[in-house]
Parts: structure tokens; C-alpha cells; sequence
């Protein structure tokens, strides 16, 4: 591990690419925050990376495509994983891509894993092999439907703000996908969405 | 061209008359383009918060005279204003109609054309003016709101928010359950920085991706607080430090995601030096310039009514109203308005 390459600073780690016994892989460090408290500090990069390390091999489990997950080192905060080559759906985006996205989803919800941080910038795009998620770190489990309408109303924020030229199109590609996994039952999700967002400042 | 701006949203009433020919501006140097300001802020019992009939009966009583200081600071009468802007909403209802009423009667009696503004643009327009920045992720924190904020295609997008009470409300309801009034901000920051800072009670910490959570938070100090066992600077150092970790951590993904080199923080809360101080370090590890309104313009004034004002009417022909159809609204989210000069 003597070539360390950053690839990405990120907001709460930092991505290196390393060499793993002969391979490319990834290094993602979480490193502590300055202007943290260190015991909130301590307590988040533990719980965040032992959680992630987790939930990224539950969801491989039920057919996510996620990285492999080679070395857990939790006296350093660190993961190290399978480096996915691609762009980031940020950096290509289309709305063509969201109803893949929203089958994802719809399968890790169904699964009763929520993934906390639907951004466009944590989903890879592999040429005609669809998408993989990347980036686990603020997921949880959870029946909750409160839970999954949160993960949801998080993607319709972003593309509300970033992607707001395609949002329609974008966001009713992701509903449709999403119902396609995850059966009849998205509607009571979907209603609880607009529950949420009623709930919001200033929102009538 | 004299613009005069009116601010009612909540438990300030102010006034103020700037220029748009002197909007030249030093840095540090606002008196060029502020000709004169005037606040008057309604003072609630111990123990209570802002009561929206006894804040708007303040407003109505104090008023004139705000006015009339105003219009002699800036040495210029009543007739030589060009522009009346007002804040007509977000805020309380019955505070909003004291200013509505006052903008109104003005423009009809001396026939001064009459635009309604959005109190949380208006918050951030002054600030990007003062700072001097160009399109900078901005964090408006407040008591009525807790936004991170971008520009992008003719409208301020929430990137992330609240989901249910703000910062300001937070600090707001447990200064109140300690026995201070609204606002309470200053008071728990004092109380933080007595404490020895050694001590941190374990709290509620929710992020749920670019969004923050404080309902939890609020409850969980509340019971430390009824508990009466437990230091109330320790509380208060905790509190901080928590509720300002959560949001540190979303504008750093915020940040990270838009890669936006520059950032600003405006609204009451950014008058807490622990905030800035934090969000100063986290912008430093990414790279951004960061910059805060300054002090004096944190809070609700009229300055930055009078400000976005003039820029809708110099730049919409929209944003002008009748006196009869100037009303205000309650609940009128920000992501709703047309921006036309950035």
C-alpha cells in the first residue's frame, strides 16, 4: 500500500485508490473532523464505517451490485474495497437512468434497507451493466415507512436542485421503477413522501 | 433613486432608506448605500416567546416614530421617496399586516410604486451584496428557517433543510424552558462558554442525507433540563455542539456535492461565533472561502427589504402591486421566487 492515490475528498472521507495484493482497489478513510467534538467524532466514524462495511454486503446479498468488501479496519476507520471504474450518474446524467435507479432502491426498501443518501453522485454508471451503488454511509434497516419515504423525498430534493431542468421526467421514471419491485404497497410510500413534505417550513 | 424598506416578519419592526445610486460599495463600508436604519425590536416577558398579538402591538405602537427617524437620519422626506418595499411573508400574520398596512398606506396617499418582498431572499440578497461574493452555497439560519441553499436557473434551491423545527426555534424553546425569553441564542451561547467544555452529554444526532432534524434533539434536552440534576452550561455546551455538528456536516455535503468554492452564512444564528467558527474549519478542508453576513445586518432589518426590493423593481416589471392587491402571505417558501438579476 505504498502508491495511495486520492480519488476523491469527499465530505466525510477521503477515497484513495491503492494497490491490493496486486489489484486496484479503493481506500475510503474517514478521517476526523476538526470541528468536531472528538467524542462525536469518534462515535460517528465508528458507527458509520462498521455500519456501511455491513450494509454494502446485505445489499450485494440480495442482488445490488455493490463493491466487494476486502479489509475492515475500524482502528482507522477504514474500508477497503473493489475499485468500480465508470462515471458517477452526476457527471452523465439522464433521466433514462432513474428508472434503474428507482428498481435499486425499490429492491434495498423492499429489503428493508434504507439508504440515507440518494444523491446522483453515489450511484456509477457501467456501460450496458446498469448501476452500482457506492456509497453506504449514512444507511440503516428499517420497516419503517416513514424511513423509505425519507429516502425518497432525498432524491426528489436533489433533483429538484441540481437536476431541475429533468425533473419531471426524472422523477416519474424513478416512481416507475420503483413500483415495479416494489409492488402495490409504494403508493402508501409515495402518499407519505407528501406527508413529509407537508410537514416542512412554510409548505401549503 | 431612494428606496425605503419596512421589516414586520417577527418580533423586529425597522425601517430603512438606501440609495442605488451610491451602491458602490468599499469593502467593510456600507454607509454609502445605507443612508439611515431603524430597528425596534419587541421585547417578550421572561420564560415566553414571541406572542404574535403583543409583537404586532408593538409594531403598530412604535411605528411613526420608527418612520420619521428614519426618514430624518437619511435627511429625506416622505415625498422624495422612489420605492416602498415591504416584507410580506414568511413570518407572523398579524405582525406581516402592520408593516402591509403602513407600505400601503404610503404608497397610495404620496403614489410611490409598491413591491412586496421575500423576507428569507431578502436575508440572502444583502448578504451576497455586503460579502461581495458571486454564487456561493449559502446556509440561512434563523428562527424561521435552517436551509442550505443554491442558486441555480432563476431561483435559490434548497439543497437540504429542516424537517421539522429550525435552529433558531431549538435554541428558541429550550432558552424559554430555562426561564429566558425568545430570542435565546445569545443567552445559551454565553452559557456554552462557561462551561469547561470537558463534559458532553450523549445527544440525538439525525442526518438524514442533506437534511437535519432537531425534533428529536429539542426533546432530549428538555428532559436533561426537567431533570435538574445535570450542569446547565454542560447542557448548553452539548446542545451546541450537536445541533451545529449536524449542520456543519450538511453543508459540508452539500459542499462537496455542488463543489462550490465559496460560502456563505446568513440569518440570526450566524451571529454565534462557535457556528462560524465551525463551518469556517470545514470550508477551509475544502477549499471554499467563507464568508458571514456581517454582524450588525445578522438580524431582521430593513436593509435587506429596501435591497431586494429595489432589484425586483429594477428588474421585473412584475414585482410591482397595486396598494389594494399588496397582501402578505404566512407560508411563502422561497424556492418560489423568480430571481432575475443574478
Amino acid at each position: 500500500m505504498k502508491n495511495k492515490k486520492l480519488l476523491k475528498k469527499g465530505a466525510e472521507s477521503e477515497i484513495y485508490l491503492i494497490d491490493w495484493y496486486g489489484s486496484d482497489a479503493v481506500s475510503k478513510i474517514r478521517l476526523s473532523k476538526k470541528y468536531r467534538h472528538h467524542y462525536i467524532d469518534l462515535a460517528l466514524r465508528k458507527q458509520r464505517t462498521l455500519h456501511e462495511a455491513n450494509i454494502i454486503s446485505s445489499a450485494k446479498m440480495i442482488g445490488v451490485e455493490t463493491p466487494f468488501i476486502y479489509f475492515l479496519n475500524l482502528n482507522n476507520f477504514e474500508i477497503i474495497m473493489e475499485y468500480i471504474h465508470g462515471n458517477t450518474l452526476k457527471d452523465n446524467f439522464s433521466p433514462e437512468f432513474c428508472v434503474d435507479l428507482g428498481k435499486i432502491i425499490g429492491k434495498l426498501h423492499l429489503h428493508n434497507i434504507i439508504h440515507g443518501d440518494i444523491t446522483t453522485s453515489n450511484f456509477i454508471l457501467i456501460p450496458q451493466n446498469g448501476l452500482v451503488v457506492i456509497d453506504f454511509g449514512l444507511s440503516f434497516i428499517s420497516e419503517r415507512l416513514e424511513d423509505k419515504a425519507a429516502d425518497i423525498r432525498l432524491f426528489k430534493e436533489i433533483l429538484n436542485s441540481i437536476h431541475v431542468e429533468y425533473f419531471e421526467t426524472s422523477f416519474e421514471n424513478f416512481l416507475l421503477g420503483y413500483t415495479e419491485i416494489y409492488g402495490k404497497k409504494s403508493l402508501k410510500i409515495f402518499n407519505t413522501v407528501n406527508e413529509i413534505e407537508q410537514r416542512g417550513r412554510y409548505s401549503r | 433613486m431612494l428606496c425605503l424598506g419596512i421589516e414586520s416578519t417577527a418580533h423586529t419592526f425597522s425601517c430603512s432608506v438606501i440609495s442605488s445610486e451610491n451602491d458602490v460599495m468599499n469593502k467593510n463600508k456600507y454607509d454609502d448605500m445605507v443612508l439611515s436604519e431603524v430597528r425596534d425590536i419587541y421585547k417578550a416577558p421572561a420564560g415566553w416567546g414571541i406572542h404574535p398579538r403583543d409583537a404586532s402591538k408593538h409594531h403598530a405602537l412604535i411605528a411613526p416614530k420608527v418612520l420619521k427617524e428614519c426618514l430624518d437620519k437619511a435627511n429625506t422626506k416622505m415625498k422624495d421617496i422612489d420605492l416602498i418595499s415591504y416584507s410580506a411573508g414568511p413570518g407572523l400574520g398579524p405582525c406581516l399586516r402592520i408593516g402591509a398596512v403602513i407600505a400601503r398606506s404610503l404608497s397610495s396617499f404620496y403614489n410611490i410604486p409598491l413591491v412586496p418582498v421575500n423576507h428569507a431572499i431578502g436575508h440572502i440578497e444583502l448578504g451576497i451584496k455586503l460579502t461581495g461574493l458571486n454564487n456561493p452555497l449559502t446556509l440561512l439560519v434563523s428562527g424561521g428557517h435552517t436551509m442550505i441553499l443554491v442558486y441555480h436557473k432563476n431561483k435559490w434551491r434548497v439543497f437540504g433543510e429542516t424537517l421539522d423545527i429550525t435552529i433558531g426555534q431549538l435554541f428558541d424553546q429550550i432558552g424559554r424552558s430555562m426561564g429566558f425569553a425568545s430570542p435565546c441564542g445569545n443567552k445559551i451561547e454565553e452559557l456554552a462558554d462557561l462551561s469547561e467544555k470537558s463534559l458532553l452529554y450523549p445527544l440525538p444526532y439525525v442526518i438524514k442525507g442533506n437534511d437535519v432534524s432537531f425534533s428529536g434533539l429539542l426533546t432530549a434536552v428538555k428532559m436533561l433540563i426537567r431533570e435538574k440534576k445535570y450542569n446547565i452550561r454542560d447542557i448548553c455546551f452539548s446542545l451546541q455542539e450537536t445541533a451545529f455538528s449536524m449542520l456543519v456536516e450538511a453543508v459540508e455535503r452539500a459542499l462537496s456535492f455542488t463543489e462550490k468554492k465559496e460560502f456563505l452564512i446568513v440569518g440570526g444564528v450566524s451571529a454565534n461565533a462557535r457556528l462560524s467558527q465551525m463551518l469556517h474549519l470545514a470550508c477551509e478542508y475544502h477549499n471554499s472561502v467563507f464568508k458571514s453576513c456581517p454582524l450588525q445586518f445578522c438580524g431582521d432589518n430593513g436593509t435587506q427589504i429596501a435591497w431586494t426590493g429595489l432589484q425586483l423593481y429594477l428588474h421585473s416589471s412584475y414585482s410591482k402591486v397595486d396598494p389594494e392587491k399588496a397582501s402578505i402571505s404566512q407560508s411563502w417558501r422561497l424556492d418560489t421566487v423568480d430571481i432575475l438579476w443574478r
